[in-house]
C-alpha cells in the first residue's frame, strides 16, 4: 500500500476522520445523490439508501481512525462502489427482493478494488468484534465501557465502588476475554488471513 | 498465565512499563509467536473499544445524522413545492403587506431612532455632589423617571447649563415636553457650548410629539458645525 501514491482525494478521508462538517457536507452534495439514486433504482427506498450511506461513512471514519486509511483512488469511485456493494449484500440477505443488477465488479482499477477490499474486510472485522463484545458478561461490558468513556481508571474505580488495582486487572482480563471470543469464532479464522 | 499476559499487554499499551520491562516485553514479542499473535489481537481489540466508546465517534455519528437530515429535508421540500406553493403565495403576500406597512410607517422619522444620548459626566465639579451623582447614574442607565426626580432636587442656583441639558433630555424621555422645552429654550438663547445641543433636542422634542413642521423649522437652523448636523439632515430629508 505505502508504495502506491496517495490520491489527492485523501482530504475527504481526513475530513471524515476529523469530523469536519464542511467536508461531510461536500460529500453529501457531490457524491451521495448518485448513491441514493442507484439504490432507489434497485428496489431500495430513500431511507434504506440513507442508512447505507451513513453506515459506509461510519466505516470509513472508523478505518481512518484505527488504521491509516490511505486513499489511492478517487473518493467518488471508492465511496460509490462501497455503497453499491453494501446494498447488494443487503438485498442478498433479504432474499425477498430480487437482485436486478449484475457485474458489480466490472471495474478494472486495481487501486479501487484493493481499497474497497480493505475497507470491506475492516468492516467485517468491526462487525465481528461488535458481536463478540455483546457476548461478554454484563460486568465486563460495563467495566470496558467505563474504562474507555471515563478519563482515568481511578474515576472508574470510584464509579464502580471497587479498588483501582481491581479495576485495572479487570479491564485487562475483560479485554483478554474478548480477544479469546474473537479468536475462537469461525469467522475470525477466515478474516485473519485477508 | 493468561491473566498475567493480558495484564502485561495492558501495561505495555498504557506506557506503564519501565525501560527494562519494556525491553524484555519486546524481546518476548520477537521470540514467542503465540505471545506476538495474542498481543496483536489484543491491540486491535483495544483500539476497537477505544473507537467504539470515544466521544469523538459519538460526535461524528451525531453530526452525520444531522447533515443527512438537512440534505434529506432540502430534497423533500424542493419536491413538495407544488403542494405548498399556495401557502407560500399567502405567506409572500403577508410579507409584502407587512413591508409596505413598514415603509409607510418609516416614511416619517421616529424619535426612538435618534434618542441615543451621550452619557452624563458632571459630578466631579459641582456642589451637592451626592444628589447629582444619583441623577447622573440614573440618567446613564436610562432610568429617566428617577433621573428627573433627582434633577428636581437640585436647586436652580446650583444647576448649570450642562445639568439643565441632561435634565431636559430626561424630561423629554418621560414626555414632560413643556418643562423640557422651557429648559432647552433657555439654553438655546444663552451662549454656552450647549446651544446647538439645545436646538437639536428641541427638534427631537417636536419630533416625538409628531409636530413635524416645528421640528423642521428648528432643525433647519442647526448650523453645519453642530455635532448632530448629519442626523438633523437625515430627519429633514425624510420629512
Amino acid at each position: 500500500m505505502s508504495e502506491k501514491q496517495l490520491h489527492e482525494d485523501q482530504f475527504y478521508i481526513t475530513g471524515l476522520k476529523e469530523n469536519n462538517t464542511s467536508v461531510i457536507q461536500a460529500i453529501y452534495k457531490k457524491f451521495v445523490p448518485k448513491v441514493i439514486q442507484h439504490i432507489k433504482n434497485n428496489n431500495g427506498s430513500e431511507a434504506e439508501a440513507q442508512d447505507v450511506v451513513q453506515e459506509v461513512l461510519i466505516t470509513i471514519y472508523q478505518q481512518a481512525t484505527e488504521k491509516k486509511l490511505q486513499l489511492t483512488c478517487p473518493f467518488d469511485a471508492y465511496f460509490f462502489l462501497l455503497c453499491k456493494r453494501k446494498w447488494l449484500n443487503e438485498l442478498k440477505k433479504s432474499s425477498q427482493k430480487e437482485v436486478t443488477f449484475l457485474n458489480e465488479n466490472v471495474s478494472k482499477d486495481e487501486s479501487l478494488q484493493e481499497m474497497v477490499f480493505q475497507t470491506e474486510t475492516f468492516s467485517e472485522k468491526q462487525a465481528l468484534f461488535d458481536l463478540m463484545f455483546q457476548q461478554l458478561g454484563e460486568k465486563c461490558k460495563e467495566v470496558l465501557r467505563l474504562s474507555f468513556v471515563t478519563k482515568s481508571m481511578e474515576e472508574v474505580a470510584v464509579k464502580l465502588g471497587v479498588t483501582y488495582a481491581y479495576v485495572r486487572k479487570k479491564k485487562s482480563l475483560c479485554t483478554g476475554q474478548l480477544t479469546q471470543l474473537i479468536r475462537e469464532s469461525v469467522h475470525y479464522q477466515s478474516l485473519k488471513n485477508k | 498465565m493468561q491473566e498475567e499476559m493480558y495484564f502485561a499487554f495492558e501495561q505495555y499499551l498504557g506506557n506503564e512499563m519501565n525501560l527494562e520491562d519494556r525491553a524484555a516485553f519486546e524481546k518476548k514479542l520477537l521470540e514467542d509467536t503465540y505471545w506476538k499473535e495474542s498481543f496483536e489481537l489484543y491491540q486491535q481489540t483495544h483500539q476497537f473499544l477505544k473507537t467504539k466508546f470515544s466521544g469523538e465517534t459519538a460526535a461524528f455519528k451525531q453530526n452525520l445524522k444531522q447533515i443527512a437530515l438537512e440534505n434529506q429535508s432540502n430534497k423533500n421540500s424542493s419536491k413538495i413545492v407544488p403542494m405548498y406553493s399556495k401557502w407560500f403565495a399567502v405567506a409572500a403576500t403577508v410579507v409584502l403587506f407587512c413591508s409596505i406597512w413598514f415603509f409607510m410607517q418609516s416614511n416619517e422619522p421616529k424619535y426612538v431612532e435618534y434618542n441615543q444620548h451621550e452619557k452624563a459626566y458632571f459630578t466631579a465639579r459641582s456642589e451637592g455632589v451626592a444628589i447629582l451623582k444619583e441623577a447622573q447614574d440614573a440618567f446613564n442607565t436610562k432610568a429617566y423617571e428617577s433621573a428627573v426626580g433627582y434633577f428636581e432636587q437640585i436647586p436652580q442656583a446650583n444647576r448649570n447649563e450642562e445639568i439643565n441639558l441632561y435634565y431636559a433630555i430626561a424630561l423629554l424621555e418621560v414626555n414632560k415636553f413643556e418643562q423640557a422645552e422651557t429648559l432647552l429654550q433657555a439654553i438655546k438663547s444663552g451662549n454656552s457650548v450647549y446651544k446647538e445641543k439645545a436646538i437639536w433636542y428641541l427638534g427631537l422634542s417636536k419630533l416625538k410629539q409628531k409636530d413635524y413642521s416645528s421640528c423642521k423649522q428648528l432643525l433647519e437652523v442647526l448650523p453645519e458645525s453642530a455635532d448632530d448636523y448629519n442626523k438633523a439632515q437625515e430627519i429633514l430629508e425624510k420629512l
